[in-house]
């Protein structure tokens, strides 16, 4: 009863004027976003993040939660129709999606992403709404050494399940630490690494960083390889773009299995919408009758990641908004927006903001309708960005770059840095450093460290905190595991190559 | 590619070191409490762990990083990238002695024309549209102050 009451005083927040704009204009940016090649949530978000300068918080969340989940939707239409995904979530649905476009099956594969996507979606927000508070009232019982080992946790997790080297992984998350070290130090007051600047006293600010790896790496990256996209000819009427009975009837139960799996990998640290829509394309693969017609346009092979990946992007919502503490690179770049904005995303959350919180829900549940009936009715829309020349999209995401992080400080000097770390992001990407642990180490930096003294400062100087107390031992233990994986994936494949070369 | 790795994992290497030992010049416990020196210590330490780990990597498996690949494919790739960072830096420095507007004016008019090979009077009507939008966006709407550049700010325009 509670939630539900919190709930109506939340669609009164999402329901104003100014939300329901912001919302609006976050599901379209998403669903654009998301269906140009190259430019994934996290950019978008990173991109779009000073559109929401002035605004009051809740606004801004409902915004770039918008974009987040509005990008998921859109990730579809360049997978099913150009064969490239829109972003890396989408990747599973280009193996069937577009081999139902070429046999003429591109509507019903759009339809039944969106509306995969929306069942997902919803799904999702009432599993988020019952246990979002829940798991906040819980957290409220976490100490300093409760949300280290969290915050270790998130680190490691993203080390153990993203691909690529492990050490690459940690030592992103290693500079994003250092470069949230870099400035007065809060107790001592000493200047740290500041290379004797003024300029630099204050620390760095997270936007023109993630701004610069997001957006400017981007730019950078789509204009080394310009492909002119080739679109598969498509009748998106309406009546072409709703599945048939059969559809749903061969659909229904991947797409709620797919819902499950995802919204859980989603509150995951480090797993994300990637993994959920891989996981989910296989698991649903496996329990075909008819594995055989995967990779052929089969219509589960769309359905299922469709909707696994809109429901880890609200699962992801979960630890952000919970515990303060994000999985992802997009919830990471959330996180720092909202701090920029004065707010100090927790458990707390739940008890001092509850109109931000479940004006969020609110909204999700509006942008999910909003976007079901865009991502449907207006799919050749959606279709006619596509045709506009890579060259103005780039030069356009470049000068927003600049005057977004220009807005944040009145100061030139956070577009160099800006551009610097666009570079940088660019020779990272190249060399397979990835990004978002920077990003996110960035932004959880200072709070780990303050953490981890008052931790210290409890235990007078002893690690064994950690260890004796029982919810941060097991975080730490999984950390650990999480650790471990790469080198025991690393042990198993050289293991079968071996096997395989003896046999 | 190879190389660029190698690069890439020295210059790890070289930067954890810097910032282990100037974290030796920080207080490392401060009054029982982990100093300003403590996560840096870590942090830089680590750096050189796993710069050495890359490094060492590369070095044992000869195949590893990337041999003979190049580090961006193609002269053209590299020349579109070193000619939008070339154009992002312009765009900067102009934005620092002529103001905003006429920075952004001048990248969408370059980029249009030069990289998109669009006509002239379609390059002209990005310069001026793109500016324009921006400035209703952000200076009218959102409120923030465009930087008119040195040279008109000595003008006292």
């Amino acid at each position: 009863m509670d939630v539900l009451s919190n709930l109506a005083m939340g669609f009164g927040v999402a329901l104003s004027p100014v939300n329901l704009l912001f919302c609006f204009i976050g599901v379209v940016f998403g669903t654009i976003i998301g269906a140009l090649p190259g430019i994934g949530p996290s950019a978008g978000v990173a991109i779009l993040l000073p559109l929401t300068f002035g605004r009051n918080p809740v606004t801004a969340i409902i915004m770039l939660a918008g974009i987040y989940y509005g990008a998921m939707y859109g990730g579809t239409i360049t997978s099913v129709l150009i064969n490239v995904p829109g972003e890396a979530s989408s990747v599973m649905t280009t193996i069937d999606g577009y081999q139902m476009a070429r046999k003429g099956r591109a509507g019903v594969a759009l339809g039944i992403a969106a509306l995969g996507s929306f069942i997902a979606g919803t799904i999702s927000q009432v599993i988020f709404m019952f246990l979002a508070p829940t798991l906040a009232s819980w957290a409220l019982s976490f100490g300093p050494p409760e949300y280290v080992a969290l915050m270790l946790l998130g680190f490691t997790a993203l080390a153990g399940l993203t691909e690529g080297s492990p050490s690459k992984t940690i030592i992103a998350t290693l500079a994003g630490l250092f470069l949230s070290i870099v400035g007065i130090d809060i107790v001592s007051g000493s200047a740290r690494f500041t290379l004797g600047t003024r300029q630099l006293l204050g620390g760095f600010d997270f936007l023109p960083i993630a701004m610069g790896l997001f957006g400017i790496t981007e730019v950078l990256a789509s204009v080394e390889k310009i492909q002119p996209l080739e679109i598969q000819k498509a009748d998106l009427a309406l009546k072409n773009v709703f599945p048939k009975a059969k559809d749903w009837v061969a659909t229904r139960w991947a797409i709620l299995r797919s819902t499950f799996l995802g919204f859980v990998v989603g509150v995951l640290p480090g797993a994300g919408a990637t993994i959920a829509s891989f996981l989910s394309y296989a698991s649903e693969k496996k329990l075909s009758k008819h594995p055989e017609t995967f990779g052929k346009g089969e219509i589960v092979g769309v359905a299922a990641p469709e909707s696994a990946n809109n429901a880890a992007s609200v699962g992801a919502m979960v630890p952000l908004l919970t515990l303060g503490v994000p999985g992802s690179a997009t919830t990471a770049v959330m996180m720092g927006a909202l701090m920029m904005l004065g707010l100090r995303p927790g458990p707390l959350l739940f008890e001092k903001n509850p109109q931000f919180v479940w004006g969020l829900i609110a909204s999700m549940y509006i942008g999910n309708v909003l976007l079901v009936i865009l991502n449907i009715a207006f799919i050749p829309t959606f279709v006619q960005i596509l045709r506009i020349p890579q060259w103005i999209l780039s030069s356009l995401i470049v000068v927003f770059c600049v005057v977004g992080v220009y807005s944040l400080n009145n100061n030139l000097n956070d577009v160099w840095i800006m551009l610097v770390f666009g570079i940088l992001g660019f020779v990272m990407r190249k060399l397979g450093y990835p990004q978002a642990p920077l990003v996110l180490a960035l932004v959880l930096g200072s709070q780990l460290e303050m953490t981890l003294r008052q931790s210290l400062m409890i235990s007078h100087g002893s690690l064994a905190i950690f260890f004796t107390r029982p919810i941060s031992r097991v975080l730490i233990v999984v950390a650990i595991v999480m650790l471990l994986i790469p080198l025991a994936r690393g042990i198993v494949a050289r293991i079968r190559k071996t096997a395989g070369v003896t046999q | 590619m190879r190389t660029a790795n190698i690069i890439m994992a020295s210059a790890i290497t070289a930067v954890g070191t810097y910032i282990t030992v100037a974290s030796l010049g920080l207080s490392y416990y401060l009054e029982g409490v982990p100093g300003p020196g403590f996560a840096s210590f870590w942090v830089g330490l680590f750096l050189i762990v796993c710069g050495v780990i890359v490094f060492g990597g590369l070095l044992i498996d000869r195949n590893s990083g990337g041999p003979g690949l190049p580090f961006i494919e193609g002269r053209e790739g590299l020349g579109r990238v070193l000619r939008v960072t070339a154009g992002s830096v312009a765009m900067v420095l102009i934005t620092g002695y002529f103001g905003m507007l006429i920075g952004l004016a001048l990248f969408m008019a370059f980029m249009l024309r030069y990289e998109a090979k669009a006509s002239w009077r379609s390059a002209i009507r990005w310069g001026i549209g793109v500016p324009l939008a921006f400035y209703l966006v952000f200076a009218r709407l959102l409120e923030v102050r465009f930087p008119v550049g040195l040279l008109f700010e000595k003008l006292g325009l």
